[in-house]
């Protein structure tokens, strides 16, 4: 290890420098640490990881990166491959009166719904609406709660009990009742549902950041990054928001699995997509309650995705909580 | 204790009012359609006058900060028309009903699935949390939190529809479709209000299993147990008389914090086994974008949501003395 002294390199006797890794082995040993320390957390993540490669969200990021990198559009849509190449899915909206409410065929995996669409694909492309509107909400959520929770923890004083005021105006909203009232009021669809539940989710994940943030503003790095002349917005990008950031990813995890519950829930009362697009609380809602006397399965495959997506986020989060957690290492 | 109930009902306050300025800007401000040219349809642009006439019964004639002293009623001390704080709620847009004469019989019906729900969701959780917690790396505890985790994961309403289909193909079973209230028929009120209280219930108990739990083994470890055992209690009375009752305070603010999730239920499960409550009332209202319905509504959710964390707040600083001294 070498310190600096005045632009000059003092070695240290007796140290040695540790050869770094390239960057993708110390992912992958990363990753193989954790599946080690808990493969059920691991297993959960995989099963995110599925969901959002059949959610389209993993294939969507690369095609944006790399078309705006200027390399095209290379990663297939995995919905769209499937059916193309295999005779078990078909487009979300084509339905077919000739054999609506059949039972499991090889036709069609899990038969099909009052109009006749493929249950499977529709499930399949539900991924979709689960994956992006819990990741886009979360993803606001985040950016939200902590712009109010490193302000306000910095800042203190008359600013943070004001917004404070706001946010405990927030945490008193009965949360559906406002839900419901905001998409049904102003119509719902893709970006208003994950932008109503983002904004809303904000206020709600600050508290702890702001916790955080009081409690890092007494380190010396800080006071030592106000003696170099830092100003105030770069000690809260540079010198704040690294160290909450572990809270950040382990709120996002918990978050993740809610929204999902709660877009299924407004989705089942009516408040989400609006048809043809797939969502699995849509799928469950009470208009189609004849038909799924008739075809059972119409009542149990949307609602075994939804409780799997949310299960792999949940213990997955807790995996990650675990590990990422200093205070709980070692503990249960 | 009072400075402490005084204390923490001054603090509601501000509350409850930002809740009212939000709730009004946010339905009047920021609506997507004039409400007037709603109602009048075509004829918005033509008859100037009737387009006066209703703006004026609407109490939309005048300015922002007036019309919100009018639909408080603040206006009322000074001369203007009754408000919220009289007990005005205004009128339907809908069917022209005041709205409190809907809400009368509204109310008690969701408090009163609202509080079975509740019930339901401690009577799930305390015997299963501690059980779990007694047969702590037993079976009983593996098998209790895997259900706890589980239940995390459900949606309520999936239930549901799962017992509704599958209630009437196996049982013959149905939810009833007419509904009794408790003073005409109590015997067939409680028969319809059973089950969507126990589904409430089912949602929050899980995580409430494991607080029990855990709670439970913290105070199993305690130092005041080992003396009641070695004094010699009888093992039932050391467990509920002084265990269980230690282990449940910390449970007391967890109720606190889940009540938006009974409230969210009692939405839910109104819609779904078709109860007259507010929830219900508010889906009908915001698809029929019965504006004054929509805000009062929100306003009362709120309201309620207020008084009740308040009560769960005194109760928490009556059972642990270490709240109200600190």
């Amino acid at each position: 290890m070498a310190v600096s002294e005045l632009g000059g390199v003092v070695e240290l006797e007796g140290w040695e420098r540790v050869p770094e890794q390239p960057l993708p082995s110390r992912v992958l040993s990363g990753i193989l640490r954790f599946a080690r320390a808990k493969p059920l957390g691991a297993f959960c993540g995989f099963v995110v990881i599925f969901f959002m490669i059949i959610g389209d969200l993993v294939p969507e990021t690369l095609n944006k990166a790399s078309s705006l990198a200027g390399l095209g559009t290379p990663a297939p849509y995995l919905a769209d491959v499937l059916e193309k190449n295999t005779t078990v899915v078909y487009p979300y909206f084509q339905d077919s009166l000739r054999d609506r409410l059949e039972g499991s065929s090889l036709n069609h995996l899990l038969g099909t719904d009052p109009t006749g669409r493929d249950l499977f694909s529709r499930i399949l492309f539900g991924a979709r609406t689960a994956v992006m509107v819990s990741f886009g909400a979360v993803f606001i959520s985040q950016a939200i709660a902590s712009a109010i929770g490193i302000a306000s923890g910095y800042y203190g004083g008359l600013a943070d009990k004001l917004a404070y005021r706001v946010v405990d105006v927030f945490t008193a909203l009965p949360g559906l009742v406002v839900l419901i009232t905001v998409l049904g009021v102003f119509g719902s669809g893709l970006w208003q549902l994950i932008l109503v539940l983002g904004v809303y989710g904000g206020p709600l994940n600050s508290r702890v950041l702001r916790g955080q943030t009081i409690y890092i503003m007494a380190s010396p790095f800080i006071d030592a990054a106000r003696v170099m002349g830092a100003s105030d917005r770069r000690i809260m990008l540079r010198y704040v928001l690294p160290n909450v950031f572990p809270l950040i990813i382990l709120a996002a995890t918990v978050q993740l699995g809610f929204i999902v519950l709660l877009e299924a829930t407004l989705s089942f009362l009516g408040y989400g997509l609006p048809e043809p697009y797939p969502s699995w609380g849509r799928m469950l809602s009470l208009d189609g309650r004849n038909y799924m006397r008739a075809h059972p399965g119409l009542a149990i495959y949307p609602g075994v995705a939804i409780a799997l997506l949310v299960f792999s986020f949940n213990l997955f989060g807790d995996a990650l909580r675990d590990v990422l957690d200093p205070r709980l290492r070692g503990s249960r | 204790m009072q400075t402490y109930i005084l204390q923490r009902l001054l603090l509601a306050i501000p509350t409850v009012i930002l809740v009212t300025i939000l709730t009004f800007l946010f339905l009047r401000v920021f609506l997507p359609a004039n409400v007037i040219d709603q109602i009048m349809g075509e004829y918005a642009r033509t008859d100037l006058e009737l387009r006066a006439k209703l703006e004026k019964e609407l109490g939309l004639s005048s300015g922002l900060p007036n019309q919100y002293a009018e639909w408080l009623g603040v206006a009322w001390f000074w001369g203007g028309p009754e408000g919220v704080l009289q007990g005005n709620l205004g009128e339907s847009l809908y069917n022209g009903k005041p709205i409190m004469s809907e809400l009368i019989h509204r109310v008690p019906v969701s408090l009163e699935l609202g509080l079975w729900g509740q019930f339901s969701a401690l009577a799930l959780a305390m015997p299963l949390g501690v059980w779990a917690a007694l047969r702590q790396d037993h079976w009983p505890d593996y098998g209790l939190r895997s259900l706890a985790i589980l239940i995390n994961a459900l949606p309520g309403f999936w239930v549901a529809v799962l017992l509704l289909t599958f209630g009437s193909l196996w049982f013959d079973w149905a939810p009833p479709l007419r509904f009794e209230y408790l003073w005409d028929d109590p015997v067939a009120h409680v028969g319809i209000m059973l089950t969507p209280a126990l589904l409430i219930g089912l949602t929050p108990s899980g995580g409430l299993i494991r607080l029990v739990r855990t709670q439970m083994l913290e105070v199993l470890r305690q130092d005041y147990v080992r003396t009641a055992y070695a004094k010699g209690l009888a093992s039932h009375a050391v467990l509920y008389r002084h265990a269980l009752r230690n282990a449940l305070i910390p449970v007391v603010t967890v109720v606190g914090v889940g009540l938006p999730n009974v409230i969210a239920g009692t939405v839910i499960f109104e819609q779904i086994f078709l109860i007259p409550g507010m929830g219900r009332y508010l889906v009908t209202s915001v698809d029929n974008l019965d504006y004054p319905v929509i805000l009062g509504l929100n306003l009362i959710f709120a309201v309620l949501l207020v008084l009740a964390v308040l009560i769960v707040d005194i109760s928490y600083a009556f059972i642990d003395p270490r709240i109200r001294f600190s």
